[in-house]
């Protein structure tokens, strides 16, 4: 009974002690050292070769700068994990996220302010005016843009080919207007019997890459009226770009069968030959590859047209220090983004480091060639090195992607500026309605999204 | 030393003897409670009381009492995602609640292959969540390619939306739910029948009782308990639900499967207004105490009818 008794004992202090253990925290710093983490690491099972080219990145750096300690962490930005590691204190000193949820991230104080870093370390005043505003909040700046891009058309170019949408010199035909688009949808269908477009309409995608279209058209979403935001959205330009959308469905019969689908959905059915274009930055065009797409076959073109202008939206990857980290690891931080080749100075050690990038991207069969916007004002030598890079290690076919690295004639529009993943939201449900209701009215369906808009998220905005 | 002091010390001193008195078995109790605390109980407790603030984040600025729950009630998807909540509710119990007290009554008569179809009824509760999120995108998908449309066509009939058609989108999810959930309820009801005396049956046998005359006098009066104890439970559970909708449709088309449970989501990690989500809980919460409360006067009035 006393044995039976003392292993109760034994078991029960075990499962105890186990809990209290599982909330301890480790850190294995050395004294004197600033230790920092760096996200997006690679996994050391799935991708050894990532995984070596990291580590060595890392020895190299610490042989540089003795007094810091990097360590990799397989941290990639997820809106519905991002809040609860922030909260938790959990974020990688060194973390991504996108320039969609920056404001967001600033305005809750999960990023650590940099403008003096920045100020101080010469960065500040050489990037693009537009971008300094996306990543300031408040007059701070909390980000550090890495990459910028523009939406477009991503186009599978096999079922281009296949209904005769190739030119003679073996270049795809580009839509220059969106009914140019709707009609090339059409003759894709009708050739092919495959649907020549797909729109994305669910997670609040379908919103956001419905925005050049309505912009392109002429609509503007909000503006302020007295102080107070107001939507304004319910108006005939919007009016006319979900008719486009509902004639190339319903009329055409261009659109394919299966609606509720998010970017990583419109992709699917590009990169497996389900359908022929969508909307899409480049990032989503190397996806294809994950479907079986050849990189012969990927075609990006430029956003076409509206009847008011040709516009796109910018988006782009940011990376962002996390709020716990203190000005010691701040520093490191960018020490780590110089040194890694994302700010415009550029030596021999930099340049071996993009150089080692692209090849292990091209080793990787992800698509080198596409061409993305600038961060910084001015060209600079490492933009012009980096540009050499792509062209050495180029595997897509210039002009299937001719179109979309022309940056001309184009306008480049940010985000909305107030409730904007609140507005995509109200445009997923209205572009679910059209795609799924035949009979939908767009008017009715324009006038009750302004009211929800407006009432449940602008009323409310600062 | 006046009486409260003396009634408290007194309190305290059999509490401690009470400790003392099993002092191994609290704290073999110890993890499990610690671990409902930290895990059911303070949540709820904080998730409450910071409902009633305005935060940044996670970090409560304001108390602004009841204003999250006045912009909740404002705001104009709350009444349709509150119908379609009940909508789901409705159709689990047409759809999910008699599913499994059939299969349990057939599984209890069955003399041959009992044990295979128990397996196969269990079967899809030990899939994991993404296979069985796949097979049933696959079964409704609306191309000519989705497994129930190849299915319809055998019989000449037009590719069908399925889930994309609004009117019935609830449905198809719960008939899926249903398919995925059925079969754990199945093995505590036919556990249940098992356990009941054979020798009941054998005297309704010999009072001339036929198949459906034993089910109705002897099985369903014996699981009856179990029946309701697990009709709450699905109403609970359906009441919340939120992983399927996400899945299968994030909600749409237009907002047409919306819930309450994938609305709270949607405040805390899309929106980042955690307040709103903590607000919407607790009215969640006072749903279902409402409904579990009106359960117990009806089972005990129930109970007292049947003396």
């Amino acid at each position: 009974m006393k044995k039976t008794k003392t292993i109760s004992m034994i078991l029960a202090i075990t499962a105890l002690t186990g809990i209290i253990a599982g909330c301890g925290n480790t850190d294995n710093a050395e004294e004197g050292k600033t230790k920092i983490t760096v996200w997006g690491w690679a996994d050391k099972d799935a991708d050894p070769d990532g995984y070596a080219l990291g580590q060595k990145k890392i020895e190299d750096f610490e042989k540089k700068y003795p007094d810091y300690i990097v360590e990799g962490d397989q941290y990639q930005f997820a809106v519905d994990t991002f809040a609860a590691k922030a909260e938790g204190g959990a974020l990688p000193t060194l973390y991504n996220s996108f320039l969609t949820e920056a404001e967001n991230i600033a305005k809750l104080g999960y990023a650590k302010p940099i403008t003096d870093l920045l100020k101080n370390n010469g960065y500040y005043d050489m990037f693009s005016d537009y971008l300094l505003d996306m990543i300031s909040y408040d007059g701070e700046v909390y980000f550090f843009p890495k990459d910028v891009y523009t939406l477009g058309i991503i186009a599978n170019l096999d079922i281009f080919e296949q209904a005769g949408l190739i030119n003679e010199d073996g270049s795809p035909m580009v839509p220059n207007t969106f009914e140019e688009l709707a009609d090339m949808a059409k003759i894709i269908t009708e050739k092919t019997g495959i649907p020549g477009f797909v729109q994305a309409t669910t997670n609040n995608v379908g919103g956001w890459l419905f925005m050049p279209i309505a912009w392109g058209y002429g609509t503007k979403f909000m503006e302020q009226q007295n102080g107070k935001w107001v939507a304004t959205f319910d108006s005939q330009e919007c009016a006319n770009a979900l008719n486009l959308i509902k004639k190339m469905k319903w009329e055409d019969n261009s659109m394919p069968a299966e609606t509720l689908i998010d970017a990583e959905g419109a992709i699917r059915l590009v990169g497996t030959g389900q359908a022929a274009m969508t909307i899409g930055h480049p990032d989503m065009a190397k996806g294809l590859k994950n479907y079986g797409l050849d990189i012969n076959s990927v075609g990006m073109f430029k956003m076409p047209a509206g009847t008011a202008k040709r516009v796109t939206l910018l988006g782009g990857g940011v990376e962002a220090i996390a709020p716990n980290a203190n000005d010691e690891q701040a520093e490191a931080v960018l020490k780590w983004l110089e040194f890694d080749g994302y700010t415009p100075n550029l030596d021999d050690e930099t340049k071996q480091r993009i150089e080692e990038d692209y090849q292990n991207r091209a080793n990787k069969g992800e698509i080198i060639g596409i061409l993305d916007s600038s961060v910084w004002s001015d060209a600079t030598d490492r933009e012009q090195y980096t540009t050499e890079m792509i062209e050495k290690y180029r595997n897509i076919d210039p002009k299937n992607v001719a179109s979309y690295n022309d940056k001309t004639d184009i306008e480049y529009q940010a985000e909305e500026p107030k409730n904007a993943q609140e507005l995509y939201s109200v445009l997923d449900s209205m572009l679910q309605e059209i795609l799924t209701n035949k009979d939908a009215d767009v008017h009715d369906l324009l006038e009750k999204a302004v009211s929800d808009f407006q009432n449940n998220s602008l009323d409310y905005a600062e | 030393m006046d009486l409260k002091l003396q009634a408290k010390t007194k309190g305290s001193k059999g509490f401690v003897k009470l400790i003392k008195k099993n002092l191994v078995g609290w704290l073999l109790l110890l993890p499990a409670l610690l671990c409902m605390y930290f895990f059911i109980l303070r949540p709820m407790i904080i998730g409450t009381y910071l409902s009633f603030f305005d935060m940044k984040g996670y970090t409560p600025t304001d108390f602004i009492g009841l204003e999250n729950y006045k912009r909740i009630f404002n705001d104009s998807m709350f009444m349709k995602n509150l119908i379609n909540t009940f909508k789901y509710v409705l159709w689990s119990i047409v759809i999910g609640f008699f599913l499994p007290v059939i299969f349990s009554l057939m599984l209890n008569e069955m003399a041959h292959m009992r044990a295979t179809l128990r397996f196969l009824i269990y079967l899809p509760a030990v899939l994991p969540a993404a296979s069985v999120s796949l097979l049933w995108y696959f079964v409704y998908h609306p191309s000519a390619g989705g497994l129930l449309n190849m299915l319809i066509a055998n019989f000449g009939m037009e590719p069908y939306v399925w889930l994309q058609d609004s009117k019935h989108t609830i449905m198809y999810i719960i008939i899926s739910m249903t398919w995925c959930g059925a079969g754990s309820t199945v093995l505590y009801y036919y556990a249940t029948l098992q356990g009941i005396n054979r020798e009941i049956y054998e005297a309704a046998v010999i009072d001339g009782a036929g198949f459906f005359r034993r089910i109705l006098t002897v099985s369903l009066p014996n699981i009856s308990g179990i029946v309701l104890l697990f009709f709450v439970r699905q109403i609970i559970g359906v009441f919340s639900v939120m992983e399927q909708p996400m899945m299968m449709t994030d909600g749409g088309p237009n907002g047409a499967s919306m819930t309450l449970g994938l609305q709270i989501y949607k405040y805390a990690f899309r929106y980042y207004k955690p307040q709103f989500a903590m607000a919407l809980g607790c009215i969640l919460f006072l749903i279902l105490l409402i409904i579990t409360c009106f359960y117990y006067v009806l089972d005990k009035k129930i109970d007292k009818m049947n003396g």
